[in-house]
């Protein structure tokens, strides 16, 4: 409650009381008593300036990581005297670290006064949060006593991780054949959706040949219609305790995350259909979908994901072999010491599954005990392991642009 | 910087000067105006490199901190422990901290330190010039206020400091008007209520705690500190042996209160034998005359009186004995009486009463007739007071050029800041106007090397006139009369690039005049800057 600048005061009375209790001079008990009725009026006026004040908080639902977050207050003083040189420190536990408290600092407040005002927080970190409680901190005049009073006033915000933009990526298998499927794929194939003509190839039905065009180029000419089917990609997160590597920003699952984000709003945007998979200690599934909801879906389940889990990455993908459908695509973010993963990667290989492997190289990201990284004979069984599986392969490291990776495929 | 950190600054700097001109009387007017010359340096020069930071001014300052710490511990190795040399060594740290106030300008951290060294300056001095009373108490007010005014800039500052968002209408509650008006409303409120209160004190007095050992309250008797205190004659145990006296006259029972006396506690004991190195003698002196007609019986009591407490030795004192009788009459006995001198002084004592030192000591006279014995009286033998040696007028006219002096920077330094604050609002805002000041503020200043520009003389002919004067690199000014031409005729928009452009190459031409060679080299580069020191003062 005592300020340091209190507690020096508060020396400062006991030692004028001393010398002038030694001396008996009149100054310096003048000296003594100012000091005193300072210390004392400065109490007083601190419990008194203590605002009865009602705090409403306004702020948006979502925003995406390393965004600013505008929120705008409101504050209603209660009681019918003014109160001055306070502070309000509002909490947002998604604020960089040491940064997680905002001040503000309210110069005066009328008696039954309403203001409103905006400030802006950093969304530092995905997540979701809750913003608050918020403190209201008053002090005297000249900021010898402090006071804290807690305001229940929290408010929910979904922080996105923040994507980036992904120019290429390995084309999804091409699907399998469905009728449940809402669109034509844009490959040849025997819907009635005409796809085009091509010159006729032994095996082709004699009821395709298109005579019109076979009369005019003197050849025979086939008529050749789209497939219906459906492209499914198939993301599996690795969320097991102990596997997310690094500090801050910069460990394995934030770029996890950060890339499977930006791939599936990719492939959704390419009309693809697109699961999420990641078990904590249960499954925690978005199952296929695409369109602007489901991506939010996806967001928000990527906003809030932690590494807890009890299964390893070979467990997760033993159980995603279920859910995930022939001829389609599976993309796992894996780190690239994980054996298991890799063996039980060949199951989806044998049910004609495209694997796209994305491969974190933890070694950069730094060292966690428990978690050993492989010497030179394993990265070379790993690399073989995974030609083996003919895997499209992405690998990343600590600090690489991930915009420039998935420049290319 | 904004206004409420610029208040603070200047709130601040008061508080030093107000502590340092408390202790003018200790430290002397030269040394008092040079604290305070030292004070008001150490602000400015922590104000001018504010936002920069020279390269290795860290270790220069750090040097020159270790360097004064020890020439103050050396002098204090020699010097005697008084009030006074701690007040110099306070006051020596506070002009030292004030010339390096660089460690907290900034984030004003240091500060307190400042104020807490004032105030110990101010509270210290006070006790030792206590007839002043007046004076001390004017500081104090004004002490006070200023220091209520600064402590409320210091929440707000402090706050900025540390990234709070300032919300509310800063220019009512900022204002400097408003700002006077709280303090002065805080200061009314806390000199009344200590008006209230102080009456209320509880002094060993009036609570009759003298009989507490001052042990039991914390304070030694033994502490350096307190008898420091020229006035510690006021103290606690003074305090007792003259209630004791009392008492020792009021009963007449003068050798038994002698006895008590001298029972008191070893310390005190060894301190009077202390006072009483010279050996105490007793003289006595028959009377000169005597009365047939008073009867011994009839004295109801004699009393005898001296006309002063202190006497220097150049000096009489004149003893008086007086008979009351039991039928009220009052008869004069000087002459009459026998006195017995007690002392460490040698003292000769005529017929008539007169009372002459022959040196210096203490003397407690009294006097006996026929079997009645008179009360003491205790006359301490001083010095003979020499005369003030009268200033000469000399001193004080240097006192007051020095005065004026310092005054004169005072306002020179807030005139020369109000300018360099206008033209950096100007380098931001207005930058046709900042060039045109910049170049004209040149101008002036090329007038200290005999080059006026003239009202009649183009400004590039005036370039031509002076390319010779600054050959070295004439391209600066060359860039700056350009620059001016633009800023002052043409209609497109003047940005602040211009302003930045035209404050480099002022800072070009500058380099290029203090580069010269030529006589009187050093004046002339001085009084060069100090012409041209607001807009040296802009930020670049």
């Amino acid at each position: 409650m005592l300020t340091s600048k209190g507690i020096s005061l508060l020396f400062t009375v006991i030692i004028l009381l001393a010398i002038a209790w030694n001396t008996d001079i009149t100054m310096v008990y003048i000296f003594f008593v100012i000091a005193f009725v300072m210390f004392i009026m400065a109490y007083f006026h601190m419990r008194l300036n203590m605002p009865d004040i009602e705090v409403q908080r306004v702020t948006q639902d979502t925003a995406y990581e390393d965004e600013m977050m505008n929120i705008k207050m409101n504050i209603r003083n209660n009681i019918s005297r003014s109160a001055s040189f306070f502070e309000i420190v509002d909490y947002f536990p998604g604020a960089e670290p040491g940064k997680e408290n905002t001040s503000l600092f309210m110069l005066n407040i009328r008696a039954k006064e309403e203001m409103n005002f905006n400030y802006t927080m950093d969304c530092y970190k995905r997540g979701i949060w809750k913003i608050g409680p918020i403190q209201v901190v008053s002090q005297d005049a000249l900021g010898f006593f402090r006071m804290r009073k807690a305001l229940n006033v929290v408010s929910n915000i979904i922080v996105y991780p923040a994507l980036f933009r992904v120019f290429a990526f390995p084309p999804p298998a091409s699907g399998s054949v469905s009728w449940l499927g809402v669109e034509t794929a844009k490959i040849s194939g025997d819907s009635h959706e005409f796809f085009g003509v091509r010159e006729y190839q032994r095996g082709d039905l004699m009821s395709r040949i298109h005579w019109p065009s076979t009369a005019r180029h003197n050849k025979l000419i086939v008529k050749q219609f789209e497939r219906n089917a459906i492209q499914e990609v198939t993301i599996v997160l690795d969320l097991k305790k102990g596997n997310d590597i690094g500090v801050g920003k910069e460990t394995t699952l934030e770029y996890a995350v950060k890339i499977a984000g930006s791939v599936a709003r990719y492939l959704m945007d390419n009309r693809v259909f697109v699961q999420l998979v990641g078990y904590t200690d249960e499954a925690r599934v978005v199952p296929f979908g695409r369109g602007e909801s489901h991506a939010f879906k996806i967001l928000e389940y990527l906003a809030g994901v932690r590494s807890e889990g009890v299964y390893t990455l070979s467990e997760t993908l033993e159980e995603a072999s279920f859910i995930t459908p022939y001829r389609s695509t599976l993309v796992t973010i894996m780190l690239d010491n994980d054996m298991d993963a890799l063996s039980s990667l060949v199951q989806f290989k044998i049910k004609g599954i495209k694997l796209i492997v994305i491969a974190l190289a933890g070694s950069t990201f730094g060292h966690v005990e428990g978690s050993e990284h492989l010497d030179e004979a394993g990265a070379r069984e790993f690399d073989e392991a995974l030609a083996g599986l003919e895997a499209h392969v992405y690998r990343i490291s600590k600090g690489d642009k991930l915009e420039k990776i998935f420049e290319t495929v | 910087m904004d206004k409420d950190k610029l208040y603070f600054h200047f709130a601040n700097l008061g508080l030093v000067i107000m502590g340092i001109l408390s202790i003018q009387k200790t430290v002397g007017p030269v040394m008092a105006a040079l604290l305070v010359l030292g004070s008001v340096g150490g602000f400015l020069f922590s104000w001018y490199i504010r936002n920069s930071r020279p390269p290795h001014i860290d270790t220069f300052i750090g040097m020159l901190s270790l360097a004064s710490a020890v020439a103050v511990l050396s002098r204090l190795y020699e010097a005697e422990i008084s009030f006074e040399n701690l007040l110099r060594i306070f006051s020596t740290a506070l002009a030292w901290l004030c010339l390096f106030q660089t460690f907290g300008l900034k984030e004003q951290k240091s500060y307190s330190l400042l104020q807490f060294i004032s105030a110990a300056l101010l509270i210290s001095s006070v006790s030792l010039a206590l007839e002043e009373e007046t004076v001390y108490i004017l500081y104090l007010t004004a002490f006070l206020f200023t220091l209520i005014f600064a402590m409320r800039l210091d929440l707000v500052c402090e706050k900025q400091g540390r990234g709070s968002i300032i919300i509310g209408d800063r220019e009512e509650v900022m204002g400097l008007w408003h700002q006077i008006k709280v303090g002065a409303i805080m200061f009314s409120i806390v000199l009344s209520l200590s008006a209230i209160v102080y009456p209320a004190v509880p002094r060993f007095n009036n609570l009759s705690l003298d009989w507490i050992p001052s042990t039991l309250l914390g304070l030694s008797e033994k502490n350096p500190i307190l008898k420091l205190l020229p006035s510690a004659d006021k103290s606690i145990k003074e305090d007792k042996v003259k209630k004791e006296q009392k008492v020792d006259d009021a009963s007449k029972k003068r050798e038994t209160a002698k006895a008590e006396i001298k029972t008191k506690g070893p310390e005190e004991k060894k301190e009077e034998d202390a006072k009483e190195n010279k050996k105490e003698t007793t003289e006595r002196f028959k009377a000169s005359d005597f009365n047939k007609n008073i009867d011994a019986y009839k004295i109801e009591s004699l009393t005898i009186k001296a006309d002063r407490d202190k006497l220097p030795l150049d000096q009489q004192a004149s003893i008086t004995a007086e008979i009351k009788l039991t039928d009220g009459s009052v008869i004069q006995a000087t002459k009459l009486v026998d006195w017995k001198v007690t002392g460490t002084a040698k003292v000769s004592l005529d017929k008539d009463g007169k009372l002459s030192p022959k040196e210096e000591g203490t003397v407690q006279i009294s006097a006996s007739y026929m079997g009645a014995f008179s009360n003491d009286v205790k006359i301490k033998i001083t010095q003979p007071v020499t005369p003030k040696k009268k200033k000469s007028f000399l001193f004080h006219l240097l006192m007051l050029f020095l005065w004026l002096l310092i005054l004169a920077l005072l306002v020179f330094s807030i005139i020369i800041f109000i300018r360099s604050q206008k033209l950096a609002a100007m380098f931001r805002d207005n930058p046709k106007e900042f060039i045109k000041e910049v170049y004209a503020a040149l101008c002036r200043a090329l007038k200290i090397y005999g080059m006026p520009k003239f009202d009649y003389t183009a400004y590039r002919e005036f370039y031509d006139f002076i390319r010779e004067f600054i050959s070295a690199r004439p391209g600066p000014m060359q860039a700056l009369t350009e620059g001016f031409l633009e800023a002052r005729f043409s209609s497109h928009e003047i940005s602040v690039a211009h302003s930045r452009n035209a404050l480099e190459s002022f800072h070009g031409v500058k380099d290029v005049i203090l580069e010269r060679e030529e006589k009187n080299k050093f004046w002339k580069g001085f009084l060069f800057r100090l012409t041209v020191l607001d807009v040296l003062l802009v930020p670049k």
